[in-house]
């Protein structure tokens, strides 16, 4: 288990009303618990084997709480993300916003999305994937940039 | 039928007129036949086998098997289209797709992990092609990373891996190929790049059509259930013997600009390596890379 799917993880906990999550995977067992304040510690059980280090997993943690917050919250490259539902990016990879580079971008800010749609596409090593809108709404906001690359989890879209 | 022959033309197929004899083409044209292709499977592969069809026409083999797949098409199911209306390459560039005379073939390959087990895949789906072209004694070509097949730097087959599915799995990818076997002059002109074809490296004839399907098709199955069990590890070593950028003098241009340096492999992800004059390596996930004709000194 990697620590990107840990992050999954502390996500699905922090969007869900569960108190604890606990995955076995193999021999490896990740248990995530909420603590009072909206915040999150990973722990590995004792009879399981250490898999991922706690220090790095750390951060990830911070920045799921972070999202928590109810008001718009700032990125670390200090955009704004205005409330509701994010949609992140699958893998690292270069963003498109648009199927080639002379057609007009898959969606706009203000634009109503059916669950589906696509988005846009993120490309690494020729491997495409359509990021599809998993809601339907109003596009809130667009945080990826054409042609730039993004991390994985990186919030990609707002729809609202 | 003047209509039809001129349509044929338009896609690219070189009809010649005869006066007093009529319709010929330059060579003979050996159709797709699912049943042929599967025939030719050794058994090991038919057993592995989903659906396997051959159409005349799609808008994209890969466009199809993506739409199929939403429909719960079988892990290892293979579409194959004698023509394209809208064959892709690359951030939407055209494919072209003369009919009858080339391969171009889709592949829907199934996975219970996430997306971050694919990494690598596609050029593991390149290997597969490499074995392929082996199996049908064909030398000279290469991959050029990440997964262009080149001969004498001229494109012979192209590669595009979609994938669908849930981020954590259950996933899916659609591994789209197309092999040049035999392109008319007219269609070389248009292609803007420079490009080659099979019957030219096997000198003359390309391999029979169906027999090569097989080929590809038994390689691919091989191949993506190696992957499907031990990812791109399964391929770092096959990969570097047919790796056609290591040592090769690079600019690599991507969305953070461009650089130069020295193709130093990929890495156990699949990802390109190239050692920057300044003496670090970067690795490379997404971008452009051509190599550089004059190579700089040392």
């Amino acid at each position: 288990m990697d620590l990107r799917k840990i992050k999954k993880l502390i996500d699905l906990l922090e969007e869900s009303n569960l108190a604890e999550l606990e995955i076995k995977e193999g021999e490896e067992v990740v248990r995530l618990s909420r603590v009072p304040k909206g915040g999150i510690t990973v722990a590995a059980p004792a009879a399981a084997p250490v898999m991922a280090p706690a220090p790095a997993a750390a951060p990830a943690a911070a920045a799921a709480a972070a999202e928590d917050m109810p008001a718009a919250v700032a990125t670390a490259s200090g955009k704004q993300i205005p409330e509701g539902h994010i949609v992140r990016a699958p893998m690292v990879g270069t963003f498109y916003a648009a199927a080639t580079p002379d057609a007009a971008p898959f969606v706009q800010v203000g634009q109503q999305v059916k669950a589906g749609d696509t988005l846009g596409i993120i490309e690494a090593m020729k491997m495409f994937n359509q990021i599809e809108a998993d809601v339907s709404g109003t596009v809130l906001a667009v945080l990826a940039e054409n042609g730039q690359p993004v991390e994985f989890d990186e919030p990609l879209f707002v729809i609202g | 039928m003047w209509k039809q022959i001129e349509a044929l033309r338009a896609r690219g197929l070189p009809v010649e007129a005869q006066a007093g004899r009529g319709y010929a083409l330059p060579y003979a044209v050996e159709l797709l036949d699912a049943a042929a292709i599967r025939a030719a499977l050794p058994a090991a592969t038919r057993a592995r086998l989903g659906a396997l069809e051959a159409h005349w026409e799609l808008d994209s083999t890969s466009s199809e098997l993506l739409r199929r797949a939403a429909q719960g098409a079988p892990d290892l199911s293979f579409v194959l289209a004698e023509t394209q209306s809208a064959g892709r390459g690359r951030r939407g560039r055209a494919w072209l797709s003369p009919p009858a005379l080339n391969l171009y073939l889709s592949c829907l390959k199934r996975f219970e992990t996430g997306y971050a087990a694919l990494s690598g895949l596609s050029l593991a789906a390149g290997v597969a092609l490499m074995r392929a072209l082996e199996d049908a004694g064909i030398a000279g070509a290469g991959l050029k990373w990440p997964n262009d097949a080149l001969a004498d730097g001229r494109k012979l087959a192209g590669i595009l891996v979609e994938l669908g599915g849930e981020f954590l799995g259950p996933c899916h990818a659609v591994i789209g190929i197309g092999v040049n076997l035999r392109l008319p002059p007219a269609l070389r002109a248009q292609a803007g790049q420079p490009v080659t074809d099979l019957a030219t490296l096997a000198g003359g004839a390309p391999p029979a059509r169906n027999a090569f399907a097989a080929r590809l098709v038994a390689r691919l199955v091989e191949a993506l259930d190696a992957f499907a069990a031990d990812g791109f590890a399964a391929f770092a070593d096959a990969y570097a013997r047919h790796d056609l950028l290591r040592g090769r003098a690079l600019r690599v241009s991507g969305a953070q600009g461009a650089f130069d340096g020295i193709g130093a492999g990929v890495d156990a992800r699949g990802a390109l390596r190239v050692h920057r004059a300044g003496g670090d390596i970067v690795t490379v996930d997404s971008a452009e890379v051509s190599v550089r004709a004059a190579p700089e000194a040392a």
